[in-house]
């Protein structure tokens, strides 16, 4: 038994700081067989970052306390308070849903609800990336003074971001009450879709969060191909008005497809299988990667603060 | 049963600069490689913090740290409690640790003393309805009556302080590590203050403290680690530590 797994404590705290293979190495050469060395570094980090990721969520109260705050300071003060998040989304989707209903010809019954479903969920997603990049970041006062879980901090930036959101889909209701939108079992089917984007925006978060504290060019990089993302994605045009090429480059946009599976269901529709492979198996994958890349750079992360 | 092992602990801190943190720097350094490489690497100063250290403390231990400013004691204290994860060697500790620093963290100046005693509360691992049950002790103890009901950032800095030490030191961790003795606020609080610290302090089963002050390692310290450049130089008996520390040359004391 040359490297435990990191065991818990009732307090969950960890109790065993994994060590590195060369240390352990040289402080306990006896135990160390010869044939461990090849596997043993990849499921170092595997369980360095699963057991990070378990104390994380166990560490619930303190991430949904530090979102919850971070929301309550910005509109401190303020009479409505976080409710400015549902005003100022509901006068960005009415201006919109008014002026490009005119700009592109459709219907405002039919555009308005569009672009309402899709900027909301758009604020999600862009969201979960860009604050993401500056999870660590941020935190640098808390990650110096208390050894907490690593992933704590992705987890606070993500559980803001659903409660932005949770704020802001009172408008989906809304528009959906206006114009008397039908609600089916179909539309059931924008739950999971929500967890399949939150999930997706937990795994940028990590890879994103711990590049930025290196690089501090990223989140800058992100936020700004973010927003020529924007563009290149169905939020304020419908993929029927580009040509039937343009639309097949479409489906190779991540966005396009987090957007569309939680979208289709609010119209009734079961959101197509390419959407819906698409966004889990970036989950999936995404997540693959993350978990040893995570186990190898969390230590490291709090050396780059 | 608390404890603490460290084997040939070992912490390099880099220090980057805005060159030595862009990404454009280490795309070029590939692309160019070479001379420039080393050049570019020079820009990453790696501070050696701590360099083989290796001690256990158990239960009942009261370890004094002391050492000159940069000697590696706060970067000692961030390993104990799992900020800092060694860069080699290895770190074992069993038990929940708790700081006593930094007093101010999480509190939100805008905030109510309320809120933060809830915020202060569940950050110091405690849950929403345990940081709630404190209410009444830290009210007693803080004395602050009314103002609880204001937003912090219109305390004077005694009062901030007064409340900080009161949730702070309400909880009891079995592992507490303390950079520095905390100041106990203005003269009609010292009194209380210290008392609850010393409650603090015994109720704990490991200490470890770093301080410049001879009295507080002598009155709590049953065995002093001297660190110089993040090396141990000395691991022993108060008195023997703080006497060769003292008439070693440089000492300042």
């Amino acid at each position: 038994m040359a490297q435990r797994p990191p065991t818990l404590a009732p307090g969950g705290k960890m109790l065993h700081i994994e060590p590195r293979a060369r240390a352990l190495r040289r402080a306990n050469p006896i135990r160390k067989a010869p044939f461990e060395r090849s596997y043993r570094p990849m499921s170092g980090y595997v369980s360095k970052a699963v057991a990070d990721i378990v104390l994380g969520l166990r560490a619930w109260r303190i991430w949904v306390m530090l979102a919850s705050t971070d929301i309550r300071k910005r509109y401190r003060r303020s009479r409505i308070g976080q409710f400015w998040i549902t005003a100022s989304m509901g006068m960005l989707v009415l201006g919109l849903g008014l002026l490009y209903s005119n700009i592109f010809g459709m219907a405002i019954s039919e555009y308005l609800p569009y672009v309402a479903i899709n900027i909301v969920l758009w604020g999600l997603v862009s969201g979960l990336v860009n604050d993401g990049c500056t999870a660590f970041v941020d935190a640098e006062a808390y990650m110096k003074n208390l050894g907490l879980p690593k992933c704590s901090f992705v987890l606070r930036s993500a559980f803001r971001n659903m409660l932005v959101t949770g704020h802001n889909v009172l408008i989906i209701v809304a528009v959906m009450l206006y114009f008397a939108m039908p609600v089916s079992l179909t539309s059931l089917l924008f739950i999971p879709a929500m967890i399949v984007i939150v999930l997706n925006g937990v795994w940028m978060g990590l890879l994103l969060g711990t590049m930025s504290a290196r690089f501090r060019d990223i989140p800058q990089t992100v936020a700004s191909i973010m927003q020529v993302v924007f563009f290149l994605t169905p939020v304020m045009f419908h993929p029927r008005q580009l040509s039937a090429n343009a639309q097949g480059v479409l489906d190779y946009n991540p966005f396009a497809a987090l957007l569309a599976i939680a979208r289709e269901p609010l119209f009734g529709n079961v959101p197509r299988t390419h959407d819906i492979v698409f966004a889990c198996g970036m989950l999936v994958i995404g997540w693959l990667i993350v978990i040893p890349f995570f186990g190898k750079f969390r230590d490291r992360v709090v050396y780059w603060l | 049963m608390p404890s603490i092992e460290l084997v040939n602990v070992t912490v390099d801190i880099p220090v980057y600069n805005a060159r030595g943190r862009s990404l454009k720097t280490m795309v070029f350094e590939r692309a160019i490689g070479g001379a420039m490489q080393a050049r570019e690497r020079g820009d990453i100063v790696v501070i050696r913090a701590l360099e083989n250290v290796t001690a256990s403390f158990a239960s009942g231990d009261r370890i004094g740290l002391i050492g000159h400013n940069g000697a590696g004691k706060t970067t000692l204290l961030r390993v104990m409690s799992g900020v800092y994860q060694p860069t080699t060697g290895a770190a074992r500790i069993v038990g929940q640790t708790g700081t006593l620093t930094d007093l101010m963290a999480g509190m939100d100046p805008e905030a109510t003393g309320y809120e933060n005693i809830v915020y202060r509360g569940i950050l110091l691992g405690r849950s929403y309805a345990e940081a709630k049950a404190h209410i009444p002790e830290i009210e007693a103890f803080s004395e602050l009556g009314a103002y609880l009901d204001l937003p912090i950032r219109t305390y004077s800095s005694g009062m901030l302080l007064r409340l900080a030490f009161a949730i702070t030191t309400g909880v009891r961790p079995p592992i507490l590590l303390m950079d520095e003795m905390i100041s106990a606020g203005d003269a009609g609080f010292v009194e209380k203050a210290s008392q609850r610290l010393h409650d603090v302090i015994s109720s704990a089963s490991i200490l470890v403290i770093s301080s410049h002050v001879q009295n507080v390692i002598q009155e709590f310290c049953n065995r002093v680690l001297w660190l110089e450049h993040g090396k141990v130089v000395m691991d022993g008996k108060p008195d023997e530590v703080l006497a060769a520390y003292h008439g070693h040359p440089g000492s300042n004391g």
